[in-house]
């Protein structure tokens, strides 16, 4: 059995496990409210029906007929709309015939009568006491209690006209009123559930990879190497099933080296003693060594490489810590901003989320040159500090101003660790795998972005910002923690040779394609997420009155498109080169996407723009990078890709941090629905832009613009 | 490696139960609450509709002698009916029914700014507060006129309240952890069963190393290996062979020309001690 058909196995016990669990704890909480919640609904009929009924005895002591009484329907009908819980009010003759009834929902007639029957036949005149008079005794209270009728919860409660019983009123719940809670709650569990996918995959992923797959595929690099005569190597000796293996082939070599080294030590010696039979010893023993490599003066080298899955880890935890808050960000800023106007404006609310993108952006170089001095762990270690205050200062702000610094230091923390994680994937991966390995820390860092801002919006619902922003933290520091035991096995980096960014920028700049890519697709393209899904979305469907469950839960479909989607349309982009079409597709998906939203402003039109904004951005993040390399290759070869990259990924996220300033404009002259309509119709108009130039210019120059200039022939 | 995969496991299953628990909490307390609220609230409405027909009619609040019969019939409706209050503009007690309860637990008497937020309530709506020992409802008593002349409160038990959600709570963390307990111990089950044969290949590979290091055996060839990492082990232990047949070969040349080194410098003397 391969080791991933180990993990797949392992993955399926852990999802078998999960929903159990999950299906386990929701009938068991559905049980425990029902015998909570039951006694209580109970009461309630109880209380109504009490009320109702006195009400209708006064009628009757003026003696006037019960099926005369006028406008008992109604006034059925007015206690009903001040109360959800109840489901109808049904009045009886003592015979079961109906008289009067209302409810959105109502039991057959036959049950009704049934139960008139029933409780009548409880009377206390019923119950052996028939020379006593029925109406002056009271009913035993156990028999006023609600039972279940059909579909109901019905109560019956008898209705006297002076000494006799006229007719029973009739108070009904529905049977699934716990069930239609925990009902309400599904969309929560399932979604809890997906995330818990997600982390399920992400940690088992790293546990396995950490404690099986990687000690095992170090053994048959080590155990290859001997068998190929290198004996160069030791291996890091886990405290694992691994580790026994490790010590004893780590011993083989050291013996065979220390063995080596003796030889060589006799030999030097013999040498020296005998000059004369130098060369002849020399010969015989470099025969005898050919086909094997030995540790240099017998110093091994421990074969380590790097642990990419643990930066995936690492990545998957601080973008999740980051996008705890998503869902509810620009919520808790107009808290804030209420403070220094009332209502607070639109831009005021779109400060701390532009604040977070400017400073994430601008502080992306100074992560990369403290990468290059400390390396990953350390980066990443520093980036967790920041982030974790940042995010503890954000939950326990005071004013707006300390938010916005808060925000700005959470955001130079996350650009630390970003730069961090990016690096080491990029510095260790092997050449052929670069690909892979990007690959890797982007599954990370989408699958963060599903889970982050769904389960903030549940924990914002239950248990409060700042206690949010606590688990935030508690992630983002937990993430440090992982980052220093994973990371620090990494080489240092080496210092590149710093090239010339006045020259870069020079290059880039005349490059007309380059800035066709940049201002129509790659800008636009990050306006409209952190716009549209960062800022509009939480406040639109906050303004729809979704909860903020609901709005993490609707963010998180962004996530999914773009995790589930990305590869595939990569996969197709390059087999069928259609970087282009796939970035102008993309463009123009987004922004039809959005564009409906004024005409139709209900969850569902904002859920459908997030859903194609997914889609639109799965089409074209991957294709845009390949432009990108493709467009610039002059300036990638002049200056080197890390330093192009570098330069189109700060452009647009400087687009990026423009987004919300950009929404909140929109929005105070045209509110929120109209705000995501003009930002369709800016995405389609880039996108147009876009994909017609490039239609016109061509992803490559053609062949005659690059023709030198003609020269005059010599004669 | 068994018990940390199990360990991860558990986390997670612990993580999704921890979630599951703490959203079903959060939708019992907020129906609970609803049910009270709603229940008392109905209760408030009804002594009011009650009490304003009699203002309806011209009489004083105060002069409404059957408000504490009124009052004590309501009240006898649920146990945890800490007190009924009625009040005038002023905020003074005009009428009061007070539980039992109440003379051998007392509580905080009711705070006169939250009489003045139900008197400045322009609405019909029941206002809702609570205190550490009580839940408040409180509702205007308005005239035909439209002039709010009094008010109604109701406090009820908060303990009773409490308690409920803490029992909930019990049982479902209680329910939470049996099932924790129940699936980590499959889990451990599933992942030993999992990684057995993991397991038993590397002990066999290592015992395979263990004696050849330990000269305990001579062929590698003899063993069969059927995964990539035993194959790679007999690989490896007949090159290591190999090198050691190398070394012993080594060794010999050095001994032989250690040996021709001595007859070199003992034929050297003789031929020298001769010349002499």
């Amino acid at each position: 059995m391969t080791a991933s058909s180990r993990f797949t196995q392992l993955f399926a016990l852990t999802l078998g496990l999960i929903i159990v669990a999950l299906v386990g704890i929701s009938l068991y909480a559905a049980v425990a409210l029902e015998k909570s919640l039951m006694p209580q609904l109970d009461r309630k009929m109880l209380t109504v029906g009490a009320a109702v009924n006195a009400k209708l005895e006064r009628a009757l002591r003026y003696e006037i007929p019960l099926k005369s009484l006028p406008g008992v329907a109604d006034f059925f009908g007015t206690v009903l709309a001040a109360d959800a819980d109840l489901a109808y009010l049904a009045l009886t003759r003592q015979d079961g015939a109906i008289l009067y009834q209302y409810g959105t929902s109502l039991p057959r007639p036959e049950q009704l009568a049934q139960a008139t029957a029933a409780i009548l036949q409880k009377s206390p005149a019923s119950q052996g006491a028939a020379s006593v008079d029925p109406a002056r005794k009271s009913w035993p209270v156990q028999t006023l209690a609600a039972r279940p009728l059909g579909d109901f919860y019905n109560l019956a409660l008898p209705l006297k006209s002076g000494e006799t019983v006229a007719g029973v009123l009739h108070i009904g719940a529905d049977a699934d009123f716990v069930v239609q809670k925990v009902q309400e709650m599904l969309f929560d569990i399932a979604t809890v559930f997906v995330i818990a996918i997600l982390v399920a995959f992400e940690l088992l992923l790293l546990i396995v990879h950490h404690y099986l797959i990687t000690p095992i595929n170090r053994l048959e690099v080590v155990l290859r190497y001997v068998a190929e005569g290198d004996l160069s190597h030791t291996l890091p000796v886990p405290r694992d099933a691994t580790g026994w293996l490790a010590r004893l082939l780590n011993q083989l070599v050291e013996r065979l080296n220390a063995a080596y080294q003796q030889i060589l030590r006799q030999a030097a010696y013999l040498q020296s003693v005998t000059p004369a039979a130098a060369n002849r010893l020399s010969n015989n023993l470099e025969q005898l060594w050919r086909g094997f490599t030995l540790a240099p003066e017998g110093r091994l080298t421990p074969y380590q490489p790097a642990d990419l899955f643990g930066a995936r880890v690492a990545t998957f935890l601080f973008i999740f810590a980051a996008e705890l808050s998503q869902p509810f960000l620009p919520l808790y800023a107009r808290i804030y901003a209420t403070d220094l106007a009332n209502p607070p404006s639109t831009l005021l609310i779109s400060l701390p989320l532009t604040i977070f993108t400017l400073t994430a952006a601008l502080t992306m170089p100074l992560a990369g040159w403290r990468f290059e001095r400390v390396g990953s762990s350390r980066t990443f270690a520093e980036g967790a500090l920041l982030m974790t205050l940042g995010l503890v200062g954000t939950g326990l702000a005071f004013s707006f101003y300390d938010l916005l610094g808060w925000r700005a230091l959470t955001a130079m923390g996350y650009a630390f660790m970003y730069v961090a994680c990016q690096s080491y994937v990029v510095a260790n991966a092997l050449p052929r795998q670069q690909a892979r390995s990007s690959a890797l820390f982007v599954s990370g860092l989408m699958a963060a972005t599903i889970c982050g801002p769904a389960i903030g919006g549940i924990l914002a619902d239950h248990i409060g910002y700042t206690a949010t922003f606590g688990c935030a933290a508690i992630l983002a520091s937990g993430s440090g923690i992982m980052a220093f035991r994973l990371l620090r096995t990494a080489p240092m980096p080496k210092l590149l040779p710093r090239q010339s960014m006045r020259g870069m920028i020079r290059a880039m700049a005349g490059n007309g394609r380059f800035m066709l890519l940049m201002l129509f697709a790659a800008i636009p393209a990050k306006l409209l997420l952190n716009g549209f899904l960062f800022f509009l979305v939480p406040l639109t469907l906050s303004n729809f009155g979704d909860s903020r469950s609901e709005i993490g839960r609707i963010a998180m479909i962004y996530g999914l498109a773009a995790l589930f989607l990305g590869p595939v349309f990569a996969r197709l982009a390059d087999r069928f080169v259609l970087h282009g079409l796939l970035v102008g597709a993309g463009g123009l998906l987004t922004g039809f996407g959005l564009i409906p939203v004024f005409f139709f402003p209900t969850t569902t039109g904002v859920l459908i723009g997030v859903l194609l904004l997914g889609i639109g951005q799965a089409m074209s993040i991957s294709s845009q990078l390949a432009l990108v390399t493709n467009i610039g290759r002059a300036s990638i070869e002049q200056f080197g890709q890390g330093p192009v990259l570098g330069g189109y990924r700060l452009i647009e996220r400087l687009g990026g941090a423009v987004g919300p300033l950009v929404a909140a404009s929109f929005t105070t002259a045209f509110g929120y629905p109209g705000a995501i309509t003009l930002f369709g119709m800016l995405g389609v108009l880039t996108a147009t832009v876009f994909s017609f130039s490039f239609l016109i210019l061509g992803i490559e120059p053609e062949a005659d613009d690059e023709l030198p200039p003609l020269e005059p022939q010599e004669a | 490696m068994s018990f940390k995969i199990t360990g991860t496991i558990t986390v997670l299953i612990a993580f999704v139960l921890s979630l599951a628990v703490l959203m079903n909490y959060a939708k019992f307390e907020r129906t609970f609450n609803n049910l009270t609220e709603s229940r008392l609230a109905f209760l408030v409405q009804d002594l009011r509709d009650t009490l304003e027909f009699g203002l309806d009619l011209g009489l004083d609040p105060a002069a409404m002698a059957n408000t504490a019969a009124i009052l004590t019939r309501e009240a006898a409706q649920d146990p945890h009916i800490l007190s009924i209050s009625v009040f005038n503009e002023q905020g003074d007690i005009l009428h009061q029914y007070q539980s039992e309860l109440l003379s051998h637990d007392p509580v905080a008497p009711l705070a006169s700014i939250w009489l003045q937020t139900v008197l400045q309530t322009t609405s019909k709506t029941p206002q809702h507060a609570s205190d550490l020992e009580t839940l408040m409802v409180g509702i205007p008593l308005i005239n035909n006129f439209g002039r709010t002349v009094g008010g109604l409160v109701l406090r009820y038990d908060r303990s009773f309240y409490d308690q409920e959600l803490q029992q909930t709570l019990f049982r479902l963390i209680r329910a939470a952890l049996l099932i924790l307990v129940a699936a980590s111990l499959i889990a451990l089950l599933g992942v030993w069963l999992l990684f057995r044969g993991t397991r038993r290949e590397l002990r066999q590979i290592s015992v395979a190393l263990e004696d050849f290091l330990e000269n305990r055996r001579t062929s590698a060839l003899s063993r069969n290996g059927d995964s990539v990492l035993a194959a790679l082990e007999t690989a490896a232990e007949l090159k290591s062979r190999e090198f050691q047949q190398r070394l012993v070969q080594a060794a010999r040349i050095l001994c032989l020309e250690q040996r021709l080194a001595g007859q070199a410098r003992h034929g050297k003397a003789y031929s020298s001690e001769g010349i002499q």
